[in-house]
Order: structure tokens, then C-alpha cells, then sequence
């Protein structure tokens, strides 16, 4: 009898083809399809790329560390069909739990207090908000449920296991939380929202303390710095404010031009002294400054009060790009630092480590 | 420190100084010591023209370098960028004298070289009204005092 060979396919551990013989829609790497355009394979939960040998997003479950490895690098002896959980038979099987309980099961961040909450989000009638029952009997409730579901004789593999090591887990959670509270290590307070993270203090506040939480602690330290620099930012404005008065925000009645506007400055009492300069720190009276209209140049948060006497003068000259007696002179670095005010270099840090925050990671 | 001079006259303080269109009023010789890396290295220095309270002209005709200077945090800005300042001693040679007319003619020139500068001086015009009526050295001298330049 003559057989013969309609279709041929192999693949290397990661899915990647090495042979492909006939037609396409049978036998796929670990029955799953496969894109015929990106050569990536589509599992009911997430891509696997064959190439890099990695998935293209991390475990919609949140399990295992690294929750862009396929079935933890051990391909040869474990596969990951559903893409959930690196191939975990037991998580594949209850779908309904990722998310609660099955994430107890692997070792977490946030340790054993993390294990409790989330066993206390796993039962429905507690998302809903029963308000009579203690968080206690919340949570013997939902271990119940969750054993009830999990527990032994279930019939998994390594279900026995599982149970021995949540209960063990549950009792040290309980030490735990009759030593330190319920506020211990509960849950993180959760990264604050793009207009949240803009109020200056608590919004960096919020940031660094869930930072510091989730165990990011270089990001944690870059927005402690930024809500101290909030901090000073908060009391020079306050301070420039009380200085400058609300009238003195915005010179908006009357002539604009830098001649009448010297003259407002003398007379509400902003010269204090004959002959006092006033230099234009971010828009020039001249140069490119022409074009830029009065009644934006010629306002109080434009100009700098230059000291008195000849060092004033010097000063002065040089933020202008101008030498002194003895040629000495500044340059860019030198002229932008001596050259504009206390809050607008407290504002610039504060702008620049904002913008640095919004390259984190969501976590 | 003292700076090296080319003839037997000292400068006489308060004085004045144009260097490329910009006017300094200077008040003693401590002034007169600090420079920075870039002003020294581009010789920045060389042309001023000093006008002293005496009447006497000089120019700076060099200047060597003492020492750096680190005083505060904003000399560090200096430093970290590549232009710290520095204590120099200059050499100052003596051109003559100047009359009244030679001195407002130089303040007049800055007036108009550096314009955009002196008019954020709030009372310039009253300031530019002074020197120009001026009758005397002294009486120049009394109006950068007065507006607060000295």
C-alpha cells in the first residue's frame, strides 16, 4: 500500500518552523494559529512571538516574574497554549480567577498581606459592598469560597499542594495583620491620574509613595525630588504673589509701551531707588524681542530688578552679553542661571522632572 | 592685588570704563581684579578705555591670571560650564588726560550703541539729561552716584 505525505510541519521549542509541508490550517505549533504576515503565533489570550521566543505583552494573568517569558524558557518540557499564566494547568482551567486568587499562588511583591486582599476580592458578594461585615469575616468568607473552589480532591494537578500552601500563607497573613494593622502593606495607593499627577505636592506625593510601595525605587526617588521642588515652587509663587500683588500679575490698564510702563513701576512703588534697572529675563526689550507685543514683554514677571550701585551695573551688563572693565563676561549656562529669577528656575526643574515622570511605566 | 602700571599716575576712584560700546562705572581697584576665563582667553579686556574722577585717561593693555575664584554657589555654575571666574592683575597703561567734552562724547556713544540696555534704566532719560548738562568731571561723576550706578 503506498502512503502519502499531505502535510509536514515542525517546530523548534520557542514555535519556531522548521518544517512546512502542505496545507496550512492543521497541526499549528501547540494548536494555535499562526499569523501568516508576522509569523507570530495567536493563543485566546496574548501573541507569542517564535523569533524573539517571547510573548509580544505580559501575563494578562500577572503571573511568574518575568510575564514576558514563555512557559518560564523551559519550552522542551512545558507549553502555554492559552497564554495565560505561563501554561499553568490549574490557572488554565479557571480562567474566572485570574486576577484574585490564582495570583496568591505565585510569589508576589507585595508579600503574604497582598495574598489576604486579594482573597477578599475574590468573592462576588463582597465586590458589591456588604457593609454589616467586618473585613474579618469578609475574608474568612472569600477563603472559603476560594477553597471551596480550589481545594482538595478537585482533580488538578497539584491542586493539593496549592491548598496546603494558601492555608499556610492565610495564617501568616493573619499574624501579620494582628501585629501591623490592616493599612500594612495592604495594597499599593495607586498611581494618580495624568490631572492628579499635575497638583503640585500631592500629585508627586501620591507617585513616589506608590513607587516606593510597588518597590520602584529609583522612580520613587525621582518624584520625592519632584515633590520637593513642588514644595519651593509652591512657596516662591506664593511669596512672588504676595510681593508682586494681584494687581502686579498683569499690567493690563493704560499704555503698555516700556516708557509708561517705567513709569507705572515708579509709581507703585517698584523702583526702590533713582535709576534702578529693570532687565527683561525671558523676552527681550530688543533683538527678536520686537516682535513680541508690550502688553506681554512689559509685565512685572518679565523683569528682573538689577542690584544697586556698580556691581548691579555690571551685572547687568554682562546678562546682556556685554563685557566689563576687565572683559569679563558670562556665557549661556551662566547668563540663564544669573539671569531670571528664583520661581522661574524652581518652575523649569519642576517642568523637567515632570517631564521625566511621564516616561514611567505604569505599575 | 594690585595691577601694574606703565606709568607713575594711579588711577584715581571713582572711574569709568569703555570696553566695545559698554559703559561700567567703577568704584575701586577690587573691581578691577575680577575677570573670567573667557574674558581673559578672547582678551576681552584689552581696549578698555578708564576715565578716572582726576580727569586721566588709561587703557588696559593686558592682563595675567592669579587665581581661580570660588566664592558660592553661582561661581560653580562658572566652573561647571567652562568659564570660572578668576583674579587677575591687569596692566594699565596712562594715555593723558581727558577733557569734559571727550568723556560725555564716550557716554553718549554707549547711550547710543547699547541702547536696549540703558533703556531699562527706569529714569534714563533724566540720567542722559544730567550728563549731558554737566559742566564738570565731578559733576559727571555726581550723576552716576546719584542714580545709583556708584
Amino acid at each position: 500500500m503506498t502512503r502519502t505525505v499531505t502535510y509536514d510541519r515542525a517546530f523548534a521549542p520557542f514555535g519556531e518552523m522548521y518544517d512546512n509541508f502542505g496545507q496550512t490550517t492543521q497541526l499549528n505549533f501547540t494548536g494555535d494559529t499562526q499569523d501568516t504576515i508576522s509569523g507570530t503565533f495567536d493563543t485566546p489570550n496574548r501573541e507569542l512571538d517564535p523569533r524573539q521566543g517571547r510573548w509580544l505583552s505580559p501575563d494578562p494573568a500577572r503571573a511568574g516574574w518575568n510575564q514576558y517569558a514563555y512557559v518560564s524558557n523551559d519550552p522542551v518540557n512545558q507549553t502555554d497554549p492559552s497564554g495565560l499564566c505561563g501554561g499553568d494547568p490549574f490557572c488554565d482551567a479557571h480562567p474566572e480567577m485570574i486576577g484574585y486568587a490564582v495570583i496568591d499562588m505565585y510569589p508576589g511583591q507585595d508579600g503574604i498581606i497582598r495574598k489576604v486582599v486579594d482573597c477578599r476580592q475574590f468573592a462576588p458578594n463582597a465586590a458589591a459592598g456588604d457593609s454589616s461585615s467586618s473585613p474579618e469575616d469578609v475574608a474568612e468568607q472569600n477563603a472559603a469560597n476560594f477553597l471551596a473552589m480550589v481545594g482538595a480532591g478537585s482533580g488538578l494537578a497539584g491542586s493539593n499542594e496549592r491548598l496546603a500552601e494558601f492555608q499556610e500563607s492565610r495564617a501568616k497573613a493573619w499574624d501579620k495583620i494582628a501585629t501591623f494593622g490592616y493599612n500594612v502593606g495592604r495594597v499599593p495607593v495607586g498611581a494618580p491620574g495624568f490631572w492628579e499627577s499635575l497638583i503640585p505636592v500631592w500629585g508627586s506625593g501620591r507617585a513616589a509613595i506608590n513607587d516606593f510601595q510597588t518597590g520602584h525605587w529609583g522612580w520613587g526617588l525621582v518624584n520625592t525630588g519632584l515633590a520637593i521642588s513642588d514644595v519651593f515652587l509652591v512657596k516662591s509663587l506664593v511669596t512672588a504673589v504676595g510681593k508682586v500683588g494681584v494687581e502686579g500679575l498683569a499690567k493690563l490698564a493704560g499704555s503698555n509701551a516700556w516708557a509708561a510702563t517705567r513709569g507705572w513701576l515708579a509709581r507703585e512703588g517698584w523702583t526702590e531707588f533713582a535709576g534702578q534697572q529693570f532687565h527683561h529675563w525671558l523676552i527681550p526689550q530688543g533683538t527678536w524681542g520686537t516682535i513680541v507685543p508690550d502688553i506681554i514683554k512689559n509685565q512685572p514677571w518679565n523683569l528682573m530688578r538689577m542690584p544697586e550701585g556698580a556691581a548691579g551695573q555690571a551685572l547687568h551688563t554682562m546678562l546682556h552679553g556685554g563685557v566689563t572693565s576687565t572683559g569679563e563676561s558670562m556665557n549661556l549656562a551662566q547668563r540663564l542661571w544669573f539671569g531670571s529669577p528664583g520661581w522661574a528656575k524652581v518652575l523649569t526643574g519642576d517642568i523637567f522632572l515632570r517631564g521625566a515622570t511621564q516616561y514611567e511605566p505604569e505599575h | 592685588m594690585e595691577s601694574k602700571f606703565q606709568s607713575s599716575k594711579a588711577i584715581k576712584f571713582p572711574a569709568l570704563s569703555f570696553n566695545a560700546g559698554w559703559l561700567n562705572a567703577v568704584d575701586s581697584m577690587n573691581r578691577m581684579t575680577r575677570s573670567s576665563k573667557q574674558g581673559l582667553k578672547k582678551e576681552l579686556y584689552k581696549g578698555t578705555v578708564l576715565v578716572d574722577s582726576g580727569g586721566n585717561r588709561f587703557r588696559v593693555v593686558g592682563a595675567e591670571k592669579v587665581r581661580t575664584l570660588v566664592d558660592g554657589f553661582g561661581s560653580l555654575i562658572g566652573l561647571l560650564t567652562g568659564n570660572p571666574s578668576l583674579q587677575i592683575e591687569l596692566t594699565i597703561s596712562s594715555t593723558g588726560e581727558v577733557s569734559l567734552e571727550e568723556v560725555k562724547d564716550l557716554i553718549s556713544d554707549s547711550f547710543k550703541k547699547k541702547e536696549d540696555y540703558w533703556e531699562e534704566m527706569t529714569s534714563f532719560e533724566d540720567f542722559r539729561d544730567t550728563i549731558a548738562a554737566a559742566s564738570s568731571l565731578e559733576q559727571v561723576f555726581a550723576a552716576f552716584k546719584r542714580f545709583h550706578l556708584l
